[in-house]
């Protein structure tokens, strides 16, 4: 009795690494999908880092301020602390 | 009897026969045929690592990688050859010769057509669906400022096998630390080519490579880039350049130089022109070497600002006669005068005071002849006279910077000993590196030596701001700052002799004075409407500090 259940453990086990390497096998599929799919996220990280550096380079701010109206200070006033801006008048 | 010793010798030939057939296989051809199962059961490639970024001291990106790729074809798949070479040279604006001599290649199997090619042209390629051409993603370098800091940044190359290499600036410099290192996967696969999960491997994960932090400001580097390219315009110039450093730790700021090249396309320039000439072009620097002579003089406490000398009139050394710049002479003068009115004649009495050997000891402490340390490849050192070759005439004409080579960034970092009290810093362009974990090194100021005493760095300042407000010209000095600075007018030589109308314009200065935020060097080579560097470098000067005094929020006195 004792020597049929070794087999039939062995037997079962047997079955169970067909079962499961038959499944695996179908992994490497899955595995190369999502090594495709990796690259492409790569790929579009380096798209979308270029377009930012590109959107905040000086050239394209200088630019897009000239667009919109905005021109280079003539001249710069120092407010001195001493004197505020504005008073209480009571 | 004989028959039966025939089949035997038959019988141990054939043995040995087929023994010979199994070492051949097994032994001989055991490479070979381990090639071949191992290309059929495993796949392989290198896991290209991502160059690393070069960043402003803000952290924006001045160049970081963008996708390109290597175009290549497999000439016996290749069909409709005429089509497909129009298409090639049309598409990636190459000669059609060239294209089909590529093609022409009988007995490649894979040949390369063009690197680093763009996406775009990429994808206008693959919508053509050309047979016998494929694509391979390869690194190339995106720069979002264009052209800005050319000369500090360099560029990307091919080197002698195919990789990518730096070359010049920092791409070079930093090669090391830029390129990080391939990894490699190596794993088993089944026939369709897809990877078995439970089945053999190796990967080596890339490292990607390290993102090197300058110093360098980008709006600093792009206003003194700006009036530099106007400068040289308004003042019929050749060329020039402008560095602006951080006195007390040698950071550079800001580093311009005219003419530049493109780096991203780096081939269809001059070749010259990739060195960065601030750090790698000599020039005789004129007056503004007077500062640090007299710097010298003040330290070793010969010569104080009231000590007086006699310009009565030009001075004569070993048959030479040294004249004042205008050939105006004033009499009576004290050291302050000396520099407002930038007068040879009384350098030559400041040298004289103080010695051949204590100026060519100053001269080392200053660091001229000697590198600067500064992490550029491309630094040249000029050598200096020897110590044995060094006549009365040599010494009297050094003090006024003429008949002494040095390279722009030598000549700040000595102006930078007069602005934070007196030491000699090593100049950097780089503040950190961090790697691919986030992990950062960080490359700290190094102080060289103390080369003038705290108290000598107080009394040249002050000499100096007497020299930017009384000094010759008019320039419009920033209202309510105090400058301290130097004039230079220095005569090139051409052929063992000076040439007589084209000039070295220069001023060096440092603002505030008595607190510096930064040291600047502005240097114009050969300028046409006037050769003074008063009338060129120093309004140029001027008008690049009121900018970064506002920049740095720098408030007047009242």
């Amino acid at each position: 009795m004792k020597s049929y259940t070794l087999y039939i453990l062995i037997a079962i086990l047997a079955v169970f690494q067909i079962i499961i390497s038959n499944r695996l096998a179908s992994y490497g599929r899955k595995i190369s999908d999502i090594s495709v799919k990796t690259n492409e996220i790569l790929l579009e990280n380096e798209r979308i880092k270029k377009n930012i550096a590109s959107s905040s380079a000086i050239l394209t701010l200088t630019k897009r301020a000239e667009d919109l109206g905005f021109t280079k200070q003539a001249e710069i006033f120092y407010i001195d602390e001493q004197y505020p801006v504005a008073q209480n008048s009571f | 009897m004989w028959r039966s010793r025939l089949i035997f010798t038959f019988f141990l030939l054939w043995f040995f026969l087929v023994i010979g057939k199994l070492f051949y296989w097994q032994v001989l051809s055991y490479n070979k045929l381990a090639a071949a199962a191992d290309k059929q059961h495993f796949i392989s490639f290198t896991l290209p690592a991502l160059r690393g970024d070069i960043l402003a001291s803000d952290g924006s990106i001045l160049v970081t990688n963008q996708p390109a790729y290597l175009v290549w074809a497999e000439p016996p798949k290749v069909e409709g050859k005429k089509r497909l070479t129009d298409v090639l040279s049309n598409v990636l604006k190459m000669p059609q010769a060239s294209v089909s001599a590529i093609l022409d290649t009988s007995n490649a199997l894979w040949v390369p057509l063009a690197r680093r090619i763009d996406e775009d042209t990429v994808n206008t390629l693959k919508q053509q669906n050309l047979a016998g051409i494929g694509f391979e993603k390869m690194g190339k370098r995106y720069y979002p400022e264009a052209s800005m800091s050319a000369q500090i940044l360099g560029f990307v190359a091919s080197d002698n096998i195919g990789d990518d290499k730096g070359y010049f600036g920092i791409e070079g410099s930093y090669d090391k630390e830029l390129r990080g290192r391939d990894g490699f996967l190596r794993q088993e696969k089944d026939p369709y080519g897809f990877p078995i999960v439970i089945g053999e491997g190796e990967r080596i994960d890339p490292e990607n490579g390290r993102n090197v932090v300058l110093h360098i400001d980008k709006i600093v580097q792009n206003s003194i880039e700006t009036k530099l390219k106007k400068g040289i315009e308004k003042f019929g110039a050749k060329a020039g350049s402008i560095i602006v450093m951080e006195p007390a730790t040698g950071a550079i700021l800001g580093m311009a130089s005219y003419p530049s090249y493109d780096q991203s396309s780096f081939s269809e320039y001059d070749k010259e022109l990739y060195k960065n000439p601030t750090v790698a072009t000599s020039y005789e620097p004129g007056s503004t070497f007077k500062s640090i002579v007299m710097a010298s003089a003040i330290s070793e406490k010969v010569v104080t600002p009231q000590t007086e000398t006699d310009e009565e009139g030009p001075v004569k050394i070993s048959g030479y006669e040294i004249r004042t710049w205008d050939n105006k002479y004033r009499g009576r003068i004290n050291m302050t005068e000396i520099l407002q009115h930038s007068s040879n004649v009384g350098m030559v009495f400041v040298g004289e005071k103080l010695g051949k050997d204590k100026f060519l000891d100053y001269l080392e402490k200053f660091g001229f002849g000697q590198s600067t340390g500064i992490d550029l490849s491309d630094e040249q050192v000029p050598n200096l006279r020897p110590v044995n070759q060094w006549r009365e005439i040599d010494l009297a004409t050094a003090t006024f910077g003429q008949g002494i080579a040095v390279t722009p960034i030598q000549m700040i970092r000595a102006v930078a000993v007069l602005a934070n009290g007196g030491k000699l810093v090593e100049p950097h362009i780089v503040s950190k590196i961090i790697d691919s974990f986030g992990n950062e090194t960080e490359i700290k100021p190094k102080v060289i030596r103390q080369v003038i005493t705290p108290h000598g760095s107080k009394v040249i300042t002050e000499m100096l701001v007497q020299s930017v407000i009384g000094g010759e010209a008019h320039y419009k000095i920033p209202k309510g700052y105090r400058i301290a600075g130097k004039t230079g007018t220095a005569q090139i030589p051409v052929a063992g002799h000076y040439d007589e109308q084209k000039t070295i314009a220069s001023f060096v200065g440092y603002a505030p004075a008595d607190n510096p935020k930064f040291v600047m060097l502005v240097t114009i080579t050969e300028p046409t409407s006037s050769p003074w560097g008063s009338e060129t470098a120093a309004p140029l000067f001027m008008d690049i500090t009121s900018d970064l005094l506002a920049y740095y929020k720098i408030f007047p006195s009242p």
